[in-house]
């Protein structure tokens, strides 16, 4: 296993908060899979990098707006999705590019751009403006990954051509989830998770650190063992 | 939480000189706005703004829904500001307009997060002949009386001032002995602060002039407070067709112009006599001199003569 030079990142993460989310599809609902698949996904950011950062903003609503400008602190991004409120609809244009801006403005520049989209309503835009977007964060060197759950067949074409159009080597993802699962159990093993070239364990440095945050142990693998202890063991 | 809207906005002179040297390091000659955070104390309704700084604030000019203002960055450089003066807390936000635009509710809704009841103060960069280059906003609820609109934020001007603390006159004066023309006399100084009042005054007028025509033709609804306060300022001006106002005045400003009439006489008079008297003592002078010129002359004369004999 050999390490690759480990790569900074920027990360901001737009969480649709849409009233599609109330459903129940997911274990509990929607909004609350996807709240724990975000706090994952920050802790396995900030653990493979410690300079890493990650932003957190809500897609729907009266606007798309930004919670939490990216930090290193674990604790702000788990404490928006806790205040996170749902409602209205989500502005995915917008918000990809008021993404767009705050990474602009990371404080170090060295930082690769990234945007993790979790989106699990119908996407009100059509597929023209979405490749136009999506030319744009190319253009940008941004990479762009997506989390489609909730409705996925309304999605699967319009997201697959903001897929193909963002892509620029592989740096951009597309994961669908089907319903009935676990959000962050089926994340957990894409790519979006493990970074490329990254220390193949499942998304944790080679000296095992425990990140223990609000109580909860991530344990050296990023995985709650009490969620899935099953998955733990096998990782092991 | 109901708070009360402030009486009055006091600008302090460091506040503008920051917020132009904002504009100039960042957004020169651009078109782009620049943001940043007011510090300052609320007292009593009054709210001093006496301390401001910079933050990262990027818009799509396109999009009004677009914009992007880094709050850790806020949050970080509030906290370095409160260690050097713990009693200035965030009062408000500016921005470099020139005018409000549709994202400023927004924004504004997010400081409301740092500070219940925040002020937006406009600055304009651009020198301005006349008025103040600062404008105070706050919003408030607005609920149409008949209940059929859903109640929205709006923008309410609020008075604005530019004050100073002693110590912050001292530090404009030194600056401004660089800046001031030292050769303009107090007369002239004087005639060109009444020129701009009264270029403010017409200006006023017009606006006026224009709102009133608005309401007539129907383009603004009618605010009875508005309207009140004007009938105030017409029913205060005095009366001048008067004829008996008309013949005091003129009687008053004749007795002056008479008074200065007779002075200048007076002083011509004076200046001729002192410069007879000068002609006269000069042509004294002259004869005396020509006097004791002769007598010098003559004893040598006589001496002159008498070597001639001599020879």
């Amino acid at each position: 296993m050999t390490a690759a030079a480990p790569c900074i990142e920027s990360t901001v993460v737009c969480v649709d908060n849409s009233e599609f989310t109330r459903n129940g599809d997911y274990a509990p609902t929607r909004f609350q899979a996807q709240a724990d698949a975000v706090n994952l996904l920050a802790g396995a950011k900030t653990q493979h990098h410690p300079e890493n950062t990650v932003g957190v903003m809500s897609m729907a609503g009266r606007s798309p707006r930004v919670l939490v400008t990216p930090t290193t602190e674990l604790g702000k991004v788990l404490n928006a999705m806790m205040k996170m409120d749902i409602e209205g609809d989500v502005h995915l244009a917008t918000a990809v590019q008021i993404a767009q801006l705050a990474l602009k403005h990371r404080e170090n520049k060295n930082q690769r751009q990234r945007i993790v989209i979790f989106i699990g309503s119908p996407i009100q835009e059509d597929k023209d403006s979405m490749v136009k977007i999506a030319r744009k964060l190319k253009k940008n060197n941004i990479a762009v990954d997506i989390v489609s759950f909730g409705s996925e067949e309304a999605n699967v074409e319009k997201l697959e051509a903001f897929q193909a159009a963002v892509n620029s080597n592989g740096n951009s993802h597309l994961v669908t989830v089907p319903p009935g699962t676990i959000l962050s159990d089926q994340l957990f093993a894409t790519p979006i998770f493990m970074e490329e070239g990254a220390s193949s364990d499942g998304g944790g440095p080679a000296p095992p650190r425990s990140n223990v945050v609000d109580g909860f142990d991530y344990g050296e693998l990023g995985v709650d063992p009490t969620l899935d202890p099953e998955l733990a063991l096998a990782l092991r | 939480m109901v708070a009360t809207q402030a009486d009055q906005v006091v600008i302090h002179p460091l506040v503008l000189l920051s917020v132009v040297d904002h504009y100039n390091r960042v957004a020169k000659d651009t078109k782009k706005r620049v943001v940043g955070v007011l510090l300052g104390e609320k007292y009593k309704g009054r709210i001093d703004a006496t301390n401001s700084f910079a933050v990262p604030f990027e818009e799509d000019e396109r999009d009004p829904s677009i914009w992007f203002l880094d709050h850790n960055y806020l949050e970080n450089m509030f906290r370095m500001f409160k260690k050097v003066n713990a009693r200035e807390r965030i009062i408000g936000w500016y921005h470099t307009g020139p005018r409000l635009r549709e994202s400023d509710l927004d924004i504004h809704a997010l400081f409301a997060s740092y500070c219940d009841n925040p002020v937006l103060v406009i600055t304009e960069v651009q020198p301005k002949a006349m008025g103040l280059p600062v404008h105070a906003y706050e919003s408030v609820e607005e609920v149409r009386e008949d209940g059929t609109q859903k109640s929205r934020r709006v923008f309410v001007n609020l008075p604005t001032e530019v004050g100073a603390t002693d110590a912050e006159e001292i530090g404009v004066e030194h600056l401004l002995r660089d800046v001031r023309d030292a050769t303009a006399s107090t007369l002239s100084s004087r005639v060109d602060g009444m020129v701009t009042g009264l270029r403010t005054l017409a200006a006023r007028l017009a606006e006026v002039q224009q709102y009133l025509a608005a309401v007539v033709e129907g383009r603004l609804p009618l605010h009875h407070d508005i309207l009140a306060g004007l009938q105030d300022v017409l029913t205060l001006l005095p009366s001048l067709g008067g004829g008996s106002l008309a013949r005091g005045l003129s009687g008053q400003v004749n007795d002056a112009l008479l008074s200065v009439y007779v002075a200048s006489l007076v002083r011509a008079v004076i200046a001729l006599h002192s410069l007879l008297e000068n002609k006269e003592a000069r042509d004294a002078g002259k004869v005396e001199g020509a006097k004791a010129a002769i007598e010098r002359a003559e004893p040598e004369a006589p001496a002159t003569a008498e070597k001639s004999k001599e020879k």
